[in-house]
């Protein structure tokens, strides 16, 4: 036994998962379709030939931290992670395939109830909790990733979704879609947890009015609520979704 | 065939064999971890927890200064979560690179090999930013050991190394290894201990299970293995009937096979004799297949590979490792290709258009030696297109002479030719 069994060792759990898993689903699973492509990501659904049973496989470079940290939690608003491999700064990661209504596509027929605007609302919050409570932040809540099952809202795409760092003054990168971001997302100063209470607000407001607050405020009480949630101070909003859950 | 992998953790689904750190059958499509059930805590209304919180506020303070100088103890199976001034600290042990993915139970496969060896990594990550607070926390601990605690009167004891740093693990803030042999017993229990300056305990245990693996020896006095034919059946039945993580050795007569033999399925230990002045050769070579994602070494001892001018004398796709054989007279004397590993050691390559050929791509990693070969007379001595990893290639000891080129260093691998003979 040697020193460099260690090494080897060390270097073969790293690798192991990620060329298995990929022979494996090249041999077992066959492409349905390519939903989304970036430069730093692919994103498809596939299907397990034996059982039917689709699936969402991502791949990209850089940090699966959050996927891996979602690994052993269970959440009906999140979909499933049910494998992360890295083999450097490539990143595998397979994950439950959430069929339903996107909310996107829905507010382009009509808009949402109160009721069902406080529903969806409470259980997208429940979804960033667990996500935030993994040290995550989404950074990317817009309606075209919440999927509507059944009575479960489900907030979907962690593409954008990166650990919330304490030391650093800004973000490296401007990541998610432009209208729902916070303004600290642009460089103002850093994204955390608050970054998404923003693009909550933002996403109630549209699911009540169909419009960006700044044009359009929903009435009433919701609007004092997506007034809060939009704050430029990130210090003036909720101090975090369970708040907004409790306001809700 | 020394166990490298960690195929150890069976599909409870389905039955396949998945590598340990997998969370996924991705033969059946089912997921095989435990998760947690996360909700968001309920929250009581706000003048309920004012006045309850006034209320619980001075009792806190009675208890708390009875107890805040009262030294604790935290145990957990696989980790812990430990507070003090500083923040929350989450303390787990692992076994791979992961430093948030916890190990409470573990199995192991233990062969014939006099010894396995595997590391017990201890991580330290701040709870509230998830960042590694190794380097921080370990200024708080004042001793750190560990121990197992196993059944009394094994012949092998499993024993553990004093836990330090281990540049293997750069993640990890103390690593441990851990070494057993097929005799050891268990269930048996890795427990790590640290002793806080602050005088508290903090204690994370892991349970560890001994899988014994067995071994088959093939001799030809009971097995047909006189030409390349009956070898071939041989191989062909025994890669269709034996396990995949079992041991086999085939003992091969001092015969000359005048046709390729293909390797595939599993790993196969071939050794050769001498025999009247006459050793076990291969006159058209060794083609090994990749396995399937298996990753179990097999291993060529005191074969001749014996070639006219053409071909590949042992080509591999799957981990190979040759000691003490002999390459003469192939176009390419040894390939490795594909994602895989091969080690050749005190092997000797003559009169070789190329001796050992890398053209391999990947992470995969068996074993940094290239210790004692001798190159003599090849085109190119050692070529290396790609090779896996950039850890550093060890040719201590390796003789070269009379090589158009000595090493053909394509892609700049990083090389240990400290010890190494140059004539």
């Amino acid at each position: 036994m040697q020193y460099a069994d260690c090494i080897a060792s060390a270097f073969f759990e790293v690798s192991t998962i990620y060329t298995w898993l990929s022979d494996i689903l090249q041999a077992e699973y066959e492409p349905v379709s390519l939903l989304k492509q970036s430069a730093r990501s692919t994103v498809t659904q596939i299907r397990h030939l034996a059982t039917g049973r689709p699936f969402v496989l991502r791949r990209f470079t850089g940090n699966a931290d959050v996927f891996r940290r979602l690994l052993g939690c269970s959440c009906p608003n999140l979909p499933e992670i049910y494998e992360v491999a890295s083999q450097g700064d490539a990143q595998l990661v397979l994950e439950e395939y959430i069929s339903g209504d996107n909310m996107g596509t829905l507010l382009r027929e009509a808009l949402f109830t109160v009721e069902e605007t406080r529903r969806i609302a409470q259980q997208l919050c429940r979804a960033l909790w667990v996500l935030h409570s993994l040290g995550a932040v989404h950074r990317d809540v817009e309606p075209e990733n919440v999927i509507l099952r059944g009575t479960e809202a489900v907030l979907i795409d962690f593409d954008a979704a990166r650990l919330h760092k304490p030391a650093l003054q800004t973000d490296t990168q401007v990541l998610g879609t432009t209208g729902f971001a916070a303004p600290e997302q642009y460089g103002l100063s850093q994204s955390d947890a608050r970054a998404d209470i923003y693009s909550m607000g933002v996403l109630l407001n549209v699911m009540l009015t169909g419009e960006h607050p700044s044009r359009k405020l929903a009435p009433g009480r919701w609007g004092h609520i997506v007034t809060r949630c939009t704050q430029i101070n990130p210090q003036k909003r909720y101090r975090d979704v369970l708040r907004l859950l409790e306001e809700l | 065939m020394k166990e490298r992998g960690t195929m150890n953790q069976i599909c409870p689904h389905c039955g396949a064999s998945l590598p340990e750190m997998a969370a996924f059958c991705p033969h059946c499509a089912e997921s095989i971890n435990r998760r947690t059930a996360l909700q968001t805590p309920r929250r009581i209304p706000g003048r309920l927890l004012r006045a309850g919180a006034l209320l619980l506020f001075a009792a806190a303070l009675v208890v708390g200064i009875c107890l805040c100088n009262r030294p604790q103890t935290v145990d957990g199976m696989g980790e812990v979560q430990y507070t003090d001034a500083d923040g929350t600290y989450q303390i787990l042990i692992g076994s791979g690179p992961d430093r948030f993915q916890s190990v409470s139970e573990m199995s192991q496969l233990a062969g014939d090999e006099e010894g396995y060896r595997f590391p017990s990594r201890l991580y330290i990550n701040h709870v509230e930013s998830g960042a590694n607070a190794k380097d921080v926390f370990l200024k708080k601990v004042q001793s750190a050991e560990v121990a197992v605690d196993q059944p009394a009167g094994s012949s092998s004891p499993i024993v553990c190394t004093e836990p330090e740093h281990r540049d293997f693990a750069p993640e990890a803030a103390l690593v441990s290894l851990i070494d057993y042999t097929k005799q050891s017993a268990s269930p048996a229990q890795i427990i790590w201990t640290l002793q806080m300056e602050s005088g508290d305990t903090i204690r994370i245990r892991m349970n560890l299970t001994l899988i014994p693996i067995h071994t088959y020896d093939y001799h030809p006095d009971s097995e047909d293995m006189s030409d390349l034919p009956a070898l071939q059946a041989l191989i062909d039945r025994l890669a269709e009937e034996t396990d995949q993580k079992d041991n086999v050795n085939l003992y091969l007569p001092a015969v000359v096979y005048t046709e390729p033999l293909i390797l595939h399925g599993r790993s196969f230990n071939l050794i050769g004799c001498e025999e009247n002045g006459r050793r076990t050769t291969f006159a058209a070579g060794i083609q090994m297949r990749n396995m399937d994602g298996g990753n179990w070494i097999s291993y060529f001892t005191g074969l001749d590979f014996v070639g006219d001018g053409t071909g590949v004398g042992l080509s591999t796709a799957a981990r190979a490792w040759a000691k003490e054989c002999r390459f003469t007279g192939w176009k390419t004397a040894v390939l490795c290709y594909g994602t895989t590993w091969a080690n050749t050691t005190d092997c000797t390559f003559t009169d070789n258009g190329a001796g050992l050929y890398y053209n391999a791509v990947g992470n995969c990693v068996s074993d940094t030696h290239f210790t004692g070969n001798t190159f003599t007379g090849n085109g190119v001595a050692v070529r290396l297109e790609n090779v896996p990893t950039d850890v550093e290639l060890n040719f201590s000891g390796s003789v070269f002479t009379g090589n158009e080129t000595d090493i053909d260093n394509r892609c700049n691998q990083a090389l240990n030719i400290a010890d190494a003979v140059f004539s």
